[in-house]
């Protein structure tokens, strides 16, 4: 049924493309000046009245199921409360409002018998109801999946737009163009002849500048939706958009004979003897609109899919290209470097064989040779393997709590053959990897979920997908993750490097007594924070000093947030009243923030500075600030003048 | 005409019960929520918080909050936060220890549905 739903879009979309390229056909075509082809004029409008119907029927089936998917109850489809509400109490349906709106009033506009004998009426009545039309078509964008980026929505929409207009424009005049040629091929056309030829050579010139801009944005468009390789070939929306350009190759291929080939071979404007050339340039333009329509239904099936920058995307090959490859063999990074200059001087030599009129065969050919051996050279070394879950996004998010648990899990069934530390350990089948270093730590989240979950048989390591749960599973990984950004972070001490921002400081709940629980993240954008890991008695003469200080912290704009390594009801009291402690000090879940922040920062007082973007950028493992230490810090990230975007809160 | 036209009311009815059994592919996507996915939490939330990654339709987005025998423990209050249209919360009295059903059906701007759910324990 979901093929049902399909072609209710398809129809829809269809047809909106299809009015705006019609009337743009009609403008570009200019009035009509023979009978023949005031029959064509004719026909366009008589078939656009059609199209207003099929896109205003289609239009409401869709509202109607929509307002039963809205509502959760098929019979919503059939309420007109319903319906009503969910047309004027939603963007999506005031959208479809406004749209509709514009069709309709382009349908009464077209069964209008206006009198158009004269150039200027007729210009004015086809501009009219271009314009209506690509207004309807334009709107399309202000309930797509386009209206939903977040920020960036006007760019988003903007291109979106002018991809729907370029399709309109472009795709949509297609079918229009062809009837007119196919009319002036035939014998009770002839007199159409010369305005056919001026028609598809005007828009021959008018689609090279719409093909580019539908191009362009197209590109833009799936920079947007698609974002990365793995989305554009492992989700559904990524296929649908390959399955497109698919479509798109032959259809070029086709508008390239067409304005290489065959235009140059029509008669002239002034000729009215029929030619056999143009009977092929009407089977092409018509070839070409056949498959505009395809393209529209691939089209029309993105939009239903979920865009392929928020789906899963399952890696359909067994390997993948890194340049994290070249990180250990010098060897190999002297090949892959080699290939790629290889590959360079190749597509320099390609862009000149298209420049270059003389000898342009043998350029062409070595361009092409010297490529394929730049690659031979270069990609080979770059290969890693790769899994179906390769770039699947985690389940959780990477917090304290997921990276505790995940602790406890490895501590259960991973420490026996890879260390407490992750360092490795000899087992039967030889020493296990140290998880700590590369190639481990720089291996992508979803590989060792696929890792985890169906072991290496080749080396020895069991299978754990039959043991663990999906979510010990991502919790162990996010463990595994923390060991590699522990390892790293010991380069980091108590001096800020400035735009050295790296280490994302794991997200927690900021429980204090009865209190609604903040989290850490809530500091992002707003303050930096001073996280305290301390332990009564030794940390006391510390913490006085910054319940002291407090006030000049906050003013620099520094959160302290003390975690003490255990928590009693009477955490807070144990501190003392004097000076008092305005800052929180976290109550409740103190276990997981205290063994997830250790692995950073090891022993009973610690310290970290986590700036205002999410991420640790001094450390005090032992040595308690000296005074005036963490505002000195604090004034060197104050200085720095462009920041890092907020960390994800999943790992990758 | 009464029975005729229930009839085709009903066969409406069924067509769009088709129509709308696979529209589910949706676009809003659950980004964090809290309390976390699959958390054990030592002290009762007073508010469920989901964050999402699109601006939601507050007339068609909603969150409850079941307990182990399916009844509802929230205070039936969801909506979309007014300053910040990606997060859906509700608000709960004080609930007992147990483990918790978070179920949410969420439409964003692009007319997509979602829907899904996870669990969390208060011990």
């Amino acid at each position: 049924m979901r093929a049902l739903l399909l072609a209710v879009l398809w129809v829809h979309l269809a047809s909106s493309v299809l009015l705006t390229g019609a009337f743009f056909m009609l403008l570009l075509a200019g009035p009509p000046p023979a009978p023949a082809a005031r029959r064509w004029d004719g026909a366009i409008v008589a078939w656009s009245r059609l199209l207003v119907l099929a896109a205003l029927g289609s239009g409401i089936v869709w509202l109607m199921v929509r307002t039963a998917v809205f509502e959760n109850r098929p019979h919503a489809a059939v309420e007109v409360r319903a319906i009503w509400h969910a047309v004027l109490d939603t963007w999506p349906g005031l959208v479809w409002l406004a749209r509709h709106g514009l069709l309709f009033v382009l349908g009464v506009f077209l069964t209008i018998r206006a009198d158009v004998a004269e150039r200027r009426n007729w210009i004015a009545a086809r501009g009219e109801a271009l314009l209506l039309a690509a207004l309807a078509l334009a709107l399309v964008s202000g309930s797509s999946h386009a209206a939903a980026i977040s920020p960036g929505v006007v760019s988003a929409v903007a291109i979106d737009v002018t991809h729907l207009l370029g399709t309109g424009f472009w795709l949509g005049a297609l079918i229009p163009l062809a009837l007119l040629l196919h009319l002036a091929s035939r014998d009770d056309g002839a007199d159409s002849l010369p305005y056919a030829v001026r028609a598809v050579r005007r828009f021959s010139r008018a689609a090279l500048i719409t093909m580019l801009i539908l191009v362009g944005s197209g590109v833009m468009n799936a920079i947007v939706q698609v974002e990365t390789i793995a989305g554009l070939a492992g989700t559904t929306h990524g296929r649908l958009l390959l399955a497109k350009l698919a479509v798109l190759v032959p259809i070029l291929v086709l508008a390239a004979v067409n304005r290489t080939y065959i235009l140059p071979a029509l008669p002239g404007s002034s000729d009215s003897v029929r030619s056999p050339v143009m009977a092929r340039l009407t089977t092409f333009v018509g070839l070409e609109a056949g498959l505009a329509l395809v393209l529209l239904a691939l089209a029309a099936a993105m939009t239903l899919t979920t865009p392929a920058r928020h789906g899963d995307p399952v890696w359909p090959l067994p390997f993948r290209f890194s340049l994290d490859a070249l990180l250990n063999l010098s060897v190999t990074r002297w090949r892959a470097l080699v290939g790629g200059q290889l590959a360079l001087v190749g597509l320099a030599a390609l862009i000149a064989s298209q420049l270059v009129r003389r000898r342009r065969a043998p350029l062409l050919a070595g361009s092409l040779a010297l490529m394929a051996i730049g690659g031979g050279v270069g990609l080979p070394p770059l290969v890693v393997d790769a899994y179906p879950t390769t770039y699947r996004r985690p389940l959780v998010t990477y917090d304290a709590g997921s990276i505790a648990a995940g602790m406890t899990t490895y501590q259960e069934h991973c420490a026996p053959c890879h260390g407490a530390t992750g360092a490795g350990n000899a087992t039967p089948s030889g020493p296990s990897v140290d998880l700590r270093g590369p190639p481990a730590s720089r291996r992508l989240a979803g590989e060792l979920f696929w890792l985890v979950t169906h072991g290496i048989p080749t080396r020895g390591m069991p299978e754990f997908g039959s043991r663990l749960g999906e979510m010990q599973r991502w919790n162990v990984i996010n463990f595994i993750r923390a060991l590699g950004a522990a390892d790293s972070a010991r380069g980091i001490g108590p001096q800020v490097e400035p735009d050295r921002a790296w280490l994302v400081a794991p997200d927690f709940a900021i429980a204090v007594g009865p209190l609604a629980p903040g989290a850490l993240r809530d500091y992002r954008g707003q303050r930096m924070v001073l996280l305290v890991l301390y332990t009564l008695p030794g940390s006391r003469a510390r913490l006085a000093k910054l319940a002291r200080s407090y006030n000049v912290l906050s003013i620099i704009g520094v959160e302290v947030i003390a975690v003490p390594a255990q928590a009693s009801r009477e955490t807070i009291n144990e501190l003392g009243s004097s000076p008092p402690v305005l800052f929180p000090v976290v109550t409740d879940g103190n276990a997981d923030i205290v063994a997830t922040y250790r692995m950073f920062a090891p022993g009973p007082h610690a310290e970290l500075l986590i700036d205002r973007q999410g991420y640790i950028r001094a450390i005090w493992r032992e040595d308690m600030p000296q005074a005036g230490g963490v505002q000195s810090q604090v004034e060197k990230l104050n200085e720095e003048k462009s920041w890092p975007p907020f960390p994800d809160d999943h790992v990758h | 005409m009464t029975g005729r036209a229930s009839a085709r009311r009903v066969g409406l009815a069924l067509a769009a019960s088709v129509l709308t059994a696979s529209v589910a592919a949706g676009h809003a996507v659950l980004q964090r929520a809290e309390p976390r996915v699959e958390s054990t939490l030592k002290r009762a939330p007073d508010e469920v918080k989901l964050y999402f990654t699109e601006r939601l339709e507050p007339a068609y987005s909603s969150v409850r909050v079941v307990n182990d025998r399916g009844v509802q423990v929230d205070r039936r209050d969801s909506h979309v936060d007014r300053s910040n249209p990606v997060l859906l919360r509700a608000t709960l009295p004080p609930i007992p220890a147990g483990t918790y059903k978070v179920l949410w059906r969420v439409l964003s701007i692009d007319a997509d549905v979602t829907e899904g759910g996870f669990i969390f324990r208060v011990e």
